[in-house]
């Protein structure tokens, strides 16, 4: 369930400013010409809450069915990535030799 | 249950031979193998020898494809023992190794390393390699003390030992050491992407990439790839994985215990598929997914699952009566349940009412929107409560552009002028600078010929948007108009001043002559040339009689027109273009004043000599003229339009395209000229005899737009010329005919329309529905006779009347038959 605000990386309670700042510089990220999916993406969050009035009526009104993968996104990104030990690497490697 | 091998002994050896043959050609090893060992039983040739060993080789192949290494090395083995080459020896070892017959293989391409080529030897020796990593250690007893497989061994495993010691810089030193040529050569790629693949997960990809899909670590590869990919792409791999390649792609991931399970339940959840599973893994797991963004998904979600309200609740804390009306609101909506999702709208706009906090009002006035938005989408544009709702919702936050023009449309399309009227103006008070607005504003102003007010916000919106056409163009109108009116009462100083200010908003490359016309009228009025019909303006008209006399020391009617009046009224003339648009326009312009014409046209036009010719192209200006002028609501286009009769009539053999007699004829319709219309259609129809078009204009003509006065066999051939149309694909002409037609068919009662087959037999109810034709359509006694004569004629039979009709010997006639 990725929000207008997580889109643009931003607080919930952010002004009009910040929000505009934030939307600039996602900009810059991805220009429409080189990025133009996450460009479309960026600019609908920002029309959703750019200014108070679009804030309330998103609060009202929006409702997009979480889906599951937004929930497994979540679920997939929190831990801390490390080294796999030596068994472990060893046996995924035998294995994949037998699978492959 | 095996099958059953087949026999064939008592059939012939050729039938056999050839059976065997058409087997192997067909891919049909196992049993090719089964016919040739029979023959070679019988006879031992060497064509069916080979025919034998190259089946064995097909079906080795063929199951070494599905994975049935072990299968294929028997076979492949049975084929050696009838030749003696070694045809796929490579493929032969490689079938050993994946069998698990390691230090076979092993001794078999030590053998064999010098006959095959290195391209071929390589991936086997690859192979090996990481045998000797992960399991068989054995084989190091078999390798000579020199081979390259065990320097390199022992390089990777070096290397291996510091990645797992997480020495970077001693993996990176000992990965160097390894040759392109070395077996290892993948796995080093592959070590090089592991160490970067958190740091620069891209940088690792790209590695990982390289590793060509016929390597032994190709899958590994792969594998490693899986872990860098979107979280549905992810889900899906692991649930393909085998136990250890997920524990794997768990540690890079940073995955522990806790959260495997929570993978695993979402995995459970995912095949299940309902947003109840999602909120129980959600709310199960609220500690690994954090409190905040829980509460958020479920909440989320219970649009969806309303059900899950209390669940949430319970959990989460109690939900206001607001939060849950706005929670079955959008669940409703959702479900396309419009009537049931306003009611819960309703509800929630009144939950908030007893509410004090800042945006309450703002909330409920977006709620009534949302409700109005709704009714729209459903189609009742007439529901009686969008303009309540709508004021509601501006009386709680007025600054929303699209109620008050929902609220001006609703009320203009109700015809209540009071409220349109209202609305515009606190559209205007809101919004004094909305170009929308004001064009709406001045739209109106000019509709109840409020053309000084219209012309003020002209000028405020070409301010605002100095290139809108249509402001430019009403601007000029309303001008022109005022002007008109102000001519009309006399005052001309200020009339002047109103047609000066219409010219500024003509470009000088598209003047029409309209305001030089009205100038020069003005002028010939306020030098007392000329007076306007309706004597009533005479009280108010003293000031320019005054000016006039001023001027010219006499009597008003005896003055001459002045050249200035005459200069400008010339001027209109040529910019109208002169002939016979000029004409026109001259006349519109002055039938507007309420002047005569026979006293103007004679000083611009002279009226011994016949008009000129009208070229095609003055004929079309004319047609666009009428058209604006029409559209202006002028009133009077008849009359004008018969004075102009004579050329257009003689225009008429010009050559002219269908579409633009067509538009003559419209035009013609329009202004309701009906015996020209009727004579522009039958000259149009000698051209293009049967054309629907021209022959419904003929018929419209003839009968004077009277469908009563129409026969009943040009009814017919009206019918017939829709149809026409409609197969033509010529739909304007035939809606523009069927209107017509319904005309007389909509106006009948039921038991008089022949289209409809309801029989009544109350007779005061018949007579009543006549009358009302009657009042309604107001006929002559004569009109009355013929469309009683046509209902006669149509095979109805007309009840008794006690009102006196008019009868005709026809009539009569046909009576005393029956």
């Amino acid at each position: 369930m990725k929000t207008p605000f997580d889109i643009l990386d931003i607080n919930e309670d952010a002004s009009d400013k910040a929000i505009k700042k934030a939307y600039l510089q996602k900009v810059r990220q991805y220009p429409p010409e080189r990025a133009p999916e996450q460009f479309q993406r960026i600019r609908a969050a920002f029309e959703a809450i750019m200014n108070r009035q679009q804030r309330l009526k998103y609060q009202l009104f929006h409702h997009e069915v979480p889906s599951f993968s937004t929930l497994l996104g979540r679920g997939l990104q929190i831990g801390k990535p490390q080294r796999p030990p030596k068994e472990v690497l060893i046996q995924a490697l035998n294995q994949s030799l037998n699978n492959g | 249950m095996r099958k059953k091998k087949k026999h064939f002994p008592n059939q012939p050896i050729g039938i056999l031979e050839t059976k065997a043959a058409d087997l192997l050609a067909k891919g049909r090893h196992k049993e090719a193998i089964e016919i040739y060992k029979q023959l070679l039983k019988k006879q031992p040739r060497s064509s069916w020898q080979a025919a034998l060993a190259k089946a064995y080789l097909l079906r080795a192949i063929a199951l070494a494809n599905k994975g049935m290494y072990k299968e294929a090395v028997v076979l492949w083995e049975n084929r050696a023992n009838l030749c003696t080459d070694k045809a796929c020896f490579d493929q032969y070892i490689h079938w050993l190794i994946k069998a698990g017959h390691h230090i076979n293989a092993t001794h078999l391409l030590m053998e064999s390393a010098e006959s095959l080529p290195d391209d071929v030897t390589w991936p086997l020796w690859a192979h090996i390699g990481a045998l000797l990593l992960v399991k068989s250690q054995n084989l190091l007893d078999i390798l000579p003390a020199d081979a390259a497989l065990l320097k390199h061994y022992t390089l990777i495993k070096a290397a291996l030992d510091a990645y797992y010691r997480e020495e970077d810089t001693t993996t990176l030193e000992f990965l160097k050491q390894i040759p392109f040529r070395s077996p290892y050569r993948d796995l080093r790629t592959i070590l090089n992407a592991l160490l970067i693949i958190h740091s620069d997960p891209n940088g690792a990809n790209v590695l990982l990439k390289k590793v060509h899909k016929d390597s032994p670590y190709a899958y590994f590869a792969q594998l490693i790839q899986l872990a860098g990919e979107s979280e549905e792409i992810l889900l899906e791999g692991l649930s393909k994985l085998e136990h250890h390649e997920v524990s794997f792609i768990a540690h890079l991931k940073g995955w522990d215990k806790e959260r495997m399970k929570v993978i695993s339940m979402l995995q459970i959840a995912a095949k299940r598929d309902s947003h109840k599973a999602l909120m129980e893994v959600v709310i199960a797991n609220r500690l690994i997914f954090g409190e905040d963004y829980s509460r958020q998904f479920c909440m989320a979600l219970l649009p969806s699952y309303p059900a899950g309200i209390k669940f949430y609740e319970r959990i989460f804390g109690t939900l206001s009566a607001y939060e849950k009306n706005r929670i079955i609101a959008l669940n409703y909506e959702q479900k396309g349940q419009s009537y049931t999702a306003e009611r819960y709208w309703r509800s929630c706009a009144e939950n908030l009412k007893t509410r004090i906090e800042s945006d309450t009002a703002q909330k409920i006035a977006f709620i009534l929107r949302h409700i109005v938005e709704m009714i729209e989408k459903r189609g009742d544009t007439d529901d009686d409560d969008v303009p309540a709702v709508l004021t509601e919702s501006l009386a709680l936050e007025p600054d929303d552009k699209p109620s008050y023009l929902k609220l001006i449309q609703w009320y203009q399309h109700q015809n209540d002028k009071k409220n349109y009227q209202k609305w515009i103006d606190a559209a205007i008070k809101q919004f004094p600078l909305d170009s929308e607005v004001l064009f709406l504003a001045m739209e109106a102003a000019t509709s109840k010929k409020a053309f000084k007010k219209a012309a003020s916000l002209a000028k405020k919106l070409l301010k605002v948007d100095p290139i809108n056409v249509k402001a430019r163009q009403m601007a000029k109108f309303s001008h022109l108009s005022h002007a008109r009116k102000l001519i009309q009462f006399g005052k001309y100083i200020n009339a002047r001043k109103e047609l000066e200010q219409a010219t500024q908003f003509e470009r000088s490359n598209q003047r029409s002559g309209v305001v030089q016309i009205n100038q020069g009228l003005l002028e010939l009025q306020a030098s007392g040339f000329i007076k306007p019909k309706k004597r009533q303006a005479k009280k108010r008209i003293q000031p320019g009689l005054l000016e006039a006399q001023c001027q010219n020391g006499s009597n008003p009617k005896s003055v001459v027109p002045n050249p200035k009046s005459l200069e400008l009224l010339q001027e209109g003339v040529q910019l109208a273009g002169g002939g016979i648009i000029g004409q026109f326009r001259v006349i519109v312009e002055s039938k507007s004043q309420a002047l005569e014409t026979t006293e103007i046209l004679p000083l611009l036009f002279p009226q011994n000599k016949r008009t000129p010719l009208p070229t095609r192209h003055e004929v079309l200006e004319l047609v666009n003229s009428i058209n604006t002028y029409t559209k202006e609501g002028i009133t009077f286009l008849k009359e004008a339009v018969e004075q102009v009769k004579e050329p257009l009539l003689r225009a008429m053999k010009l050559k002219f395209s269908q579409e633009e007699i067509l538009s003559l004829c419209q035009s013609l319709k329009n202004v309701a000229h009906q015996p020209l219309l009727k004579q522009c259609a039958d000259r149009a129809l000698k051209r293009w005899p049967g054309h629907p078009s021209f022959f419904y204009y003929q018929v419209y003509g003839k009968a004077n737009a009277n469908i009563y006065q129409v026969s009943m066999q040009d009814i017919e051939r009206l019918k017939n010329a829709a149809e026409k149309a409609e197969a033509n694909g010529d739909k304007r002409t035939s809606t523009m005919i069927i209107g017509f037609l319904n005309q007389f068919e909509q106006s009948l009662p039921p038991f008089l329309n022949p289209f409809d087959g309801d029989d009544f037999d109350d007779d005061a109810n018949e007579l009543n529905a006549i009358e009302a034709i009657l009042d309604k359509n107001r006929l002559s006694p004569n009109e009355l006779r013929k469309f009683m004569e046509r209902l006669e004629e149509m095979g109805l039979d007309l009840p008794d009347f006690d009102v006196p009709l008019p009868r005709s010997s026809k009539l009569d006639k046909e009576r005393k038959k029956r």
